[in-house]
């Protein structure tokens, strides 16, 4: 929610005294400058034509890496330069066969919500379902997580831990503010914090 | 207005900056192909036949999407961090976050620029502009929190009391020195940074009249658009906002 209390005399807009002179019919007003939509918000909305499988998967890609981009100032530039492997690595023509899945855009930003929570994440073994959506894989020694990113902020777990000679398997699904909770209540967390190596 | 030198910020909140110039004659379809076909080693990929829906247009009745469909090329690099748009009635140049810095932009567009004049020499301009984008992530602890714009921009939004604001949009033209002018639009946006509110700056300075015909000159404008640029950007944003962008990157 945003608000503005009464602004201070210095924050007030002062309108000219000679406001006839102003062109309010706003149809006439100086045009932006036309950014393409697809370079902003929107990459949905290009439109190009024939299309093979490489120059999709090059729009897919460039698709994701524009979302990167979205949250570039929040991670380090290895964080980012890493995605963008993993990214042409999961979406190369070579592994790539006609029909299958992209990656869902959608599902893609709820995994870069995800990273902007846990900044100190390590990296995680991305891989994409059929549907389209990434997931996520940690393996430590206590045991594997598995987060599917699913669009608008939801998300899927499966954790499977070792106690004791015995393997415990759970599954969560919610919103990522209960994958927060879920994670932090069962110490999870820690499995895929970034271990800060002492310096010599 | 006082020229303002660029802070190096640790985390800039400019999520995209772009170069753009109008042209007074659109571009014959073989002549955006030779400026395609001139400008291809510089980039990754070439986009054809792209059909983009461009305009959004201010109009009496509020905010209304104009749909312009115009076809031409675009062009990324790998990581789709700079991009060329060569259309019939305009050529552009966008970086995308993180912004590596005016120069590169600059260099960018004068290629595109100076090749469009080497196949098209004779084109004149209408209009000299560049915008830049910026996204303030403000942190807040849940959704309930309240953010009072004044603290992070230097605008004024005065509302009657007891109203419920859930969103803003402001929209200003300025008239700045030697007939340039800039449109400054702050509203607020999605967040795309989990436990903040966003809120966008967006400035897009601009000069269409007594416009020059000379390479140099055309070019020379442009670099005067990066002062006025800066110098806006400092005075609309306060130390809040200077403090959150330069937070240590985890």
């Amino acid at each position: 929610m945003f608000y503005c209390y009464q602004p201070s005399e210095q924050h007030l807009a002062k309108i000219p005294a000679n406001v006839g002179e102003i062109d309010h019919d706003a149809t006439n007003r100086p045009q932006n400058i036309d950014i393409p939509k697809d370079i902003t918000r929107d990459r949905a909305s290009i439109i190009t034509l024939d299309e093979n499988l490489e120059e999709r998967l090059f729009s897919n890609r460039s698709e994701l890496k524009v979302l990167i981009s979205q949250i570039a100032m929040h991670i380090s530039s290895i964080a980012r330069q890493d995605l963008f492997k993993q990214i042409d690595e999961l979406l190369d023509a070579d592994g790539f066969s006609e029909g299958e899945s992209l990656i869902a855009p959608k599902s893609f930003s709820t995994f870069l919500k995800f990273l902007t929570l846990h900044p100190q994440m390590r990296r995680a073994a991305l891989t994409m379902t059929n549907m389209g959506t990434v997931g996520g894989t940690w393996r430590t020694e206590a045991g594997k997580l598995y987060i599917e990113f699913l669009p608008y902020g939801k998300y899927r777990t499966s954790v499977s831990r070792k106690e004791n000679d015995e393997t415990e398997y759970l599954a969560h699904e919610g919103s990522l503010k209960k994958l927060h909770k879920f994670l932090s209540d069962n110490n999870f967390s820690s499995w895929f914090q970034r271990v800060e190596t002492p310096a010599p | 207005m006082s020229e303002v030198i660029p802070i190096p910020y640790k985390r800039p909140p400019l999520t995209e900056a772009v170069i753009e110039l109008r042209l007074s004659k659109p571009l014959e379809d073989k002549e955006l192909k030779k400026i395609v076909e001139k400008l291809k080693e510089r980039y990754f990929f070439i986009h054809e036949n792209v059909v983009m829906d461009v305009a959004t247009a201010l109009t009496n009745s509020g905010i209304r999407q104009q749909t312009k469909m115009e076809r031409g090329f675009k062009l990324e690099n790998a990581d789709t961090q700079s991009l060329a748009i060569i259309m019939p009635n305009s050529i552009l140049a966008s970086a995308l976050a993180p912004y590596q810095g005016w120069d590169k932009l600059f260099a960018d567009f004068s290629e595109i620029f100076k090749t469009t004049r080497k196949v098209s020499d004779s084109r004149g301009i209408t209009r000299i502009g560049a915008r830049f984008i910026n996204r303030i992530d403000i942190p807040v602890s849940d959704e309930t929190s309240s953010i009072n714009i004044a603290d992070y921009l230097n605008v004024g939004l005065h509302l009657p009391q007891g109203l419920h604001c859930k969103g803003y949009e402001l929209y200003v033209e300025l008239a700045l020195d030697e007939g340039f002018q800039a449109i400054v639009r702050t509203a607020s946006a999605n967040p795309t940074v989990a436990y903040t509110a966003a809120t966008i700056l967006d400035m897009d300075i601009f000069i269409d009249k007594e416009l020059p015909v000379k390479e140099e000159d055309i070019l020379d404008r442009i670099t005067k658009i990066r002062h006025l640029k800066n110098s806006l950007f400092e005075q609309f944003v306060t130390n809040a906002s200077r403090a959150l962008f330069n937070r240590e990157v985890a």
